[in-house]
């Protein structure tokens, strides 16, 4: 078989011009470099394929009503304890306070239309904002897939897109808790957004640096539900249609185009399952990377 | 005693393996179809693939394939 010599991004080499067509694998920016005797080209990966983990599918919101809906449980309530969460997004519109999440007003992320601000609002009027694109107009985050990481550990909050730390808050007694409520994705107090979510993973601890990195790198075709075990292993992880035991609204297996029936919770199959309300789909287009 | 064979960089291979040994880069294996090898866990590090049913190529990173779709 035919392999590629590998580098790195900060240990590209620089060659010369007998060189061309020298070819190398980036590890860190999962690029193919080939130079053609003055610099180097360069291929962007489009996606990943991992064996037996395949992600093709996603949970498609319509922007106007759509939104995915797990059963209230008191497993969700951090009160003042470590929590993460992990997702895939590519928004395409947003309502003005259109939400990533929400748990009626305890908690609840938003991604706001006007300034572009990404900010976790909590109980008691606190916020934290996660990213804010400079300018008010820069929409650099909409119309392509992001991953967002949000990660409470001891008494700081962390914010990252693609693994970019882009807001930190020092929390004292904000409890994240809303007993009795719904956990709603893609909704914020019936403000809706527009585009596709995938691989969201709920865990009731801090991810290390270390996990943060490892997550984020390994794509969306990670498999985090068996990757994180025992006491390290997520309340929840839901693969958008790539489960097996997922199903359309009529019980059936997944196809492109369906109507989501049941997002099965692949850490705990039956508990804490999510659902759609409003008509959200499947939908293969545009793979997240 | 049957001993596995191995690849170059010494790692073992299956026996059943999909990916053709003989090929040295820049000539890369053309499969007809993804299905054919997106299972298989015996590549060598960074072994590039093409599969002539998705246009797509593939590289694969020790754990998955990173795959690049034709522009």
């Amino acid at each position: 078989m035919s392999t590629l010599t590998s580098t790195t991004s900060t240990t590209r080499p620089t060659l010369g011009a007998g060189d061309v067509g020298k070819s190398y694998f980036e590890t860190d920016s999962n690029k193919v470099l080939v130079w053609d005797g003055a610099g180097w080209n360069e291929w962007n990966p489009d996606l990943t394929l991992g064996p037996g983990f395949q992600n093709n599918l996603t949970a498609a919101l319509d922007g106007t009503n759509d939104y995915l809906s797990i059963p209230a449980s008191t497993d969700f309530d951090f009160g003042t304890g470590d929590f993460s969460f992990t997702f895939w997004m590519r928004v395409t519109s947003r309502e003005t306070y259109g939400g990533l999440f929400s748990r009626a007003s305890s908690y609840r992320l938003k991604f706001q239309a006007a300034d572009h601000i990404m900010n976790l609002a909590m109980t008691g009027l606190d916020s934290a904002i996660i990213t804010y694109n400079p300018g008010g107009t820069n929409t650099s985050l909409l119309n392509s897939w992001h991953h967002i990481m949000i990660v409470r550990n001891g008494t700081t909050l962390k914010g990252y897109v693609d693994n970019v730390e882009y807001g930190s808050q020092s929390l004292t007694t904000q409890s994240f808790s809303a007993s009795g409520s719904t956990f709603k994705w893609g909704d914020n107090l019936g403000q809706a957004i527009g585009g596709q979510l995938d691989e969201i993973a709920i865990f009731d601890r801090g991810l290390t640096s270390a996990e943060r990195i490892e997550i984020y790198n390994n794509g969306a075709s990670f498999d985090i539900g068996s990757s994180y075990t025992g006491a390290d292993a997520p309340l929840a992880f839901y693969r958008c249609g790539d489960d097996d035991d997922d199903t359309d609204s009529g019980g059936g297996s997944v196809d492109n185009g369906d109507t989501i029936g049941t997002i099965k919770n692949v850490v705990n199959p039956g508990t804490h399952d999510m659902s759609q309300v409003n008509g959200a789909t499947y939908s293969n287009a545009n793979s997240p990377v | 005693m049957f001993v596995l064979p191995t690849f170059g960089l010494g790692v073992i291979a299956s026996p059943l393996s999909v990916f053709d040994s003989s090929l040295t880069f820049p000539t890369i294996q053309v499969f007809d179809n993804e299905s054919e090898f997106i299972d298989q866990t015996d590549a060598p590090n960074y072994t590039i693939v093409h599969a002539k049913n998705t246009d797509r190529l593939y590289v694969w990173k020790g754990y998955t394939w990173v795959v690049y779709n034709q522009n």
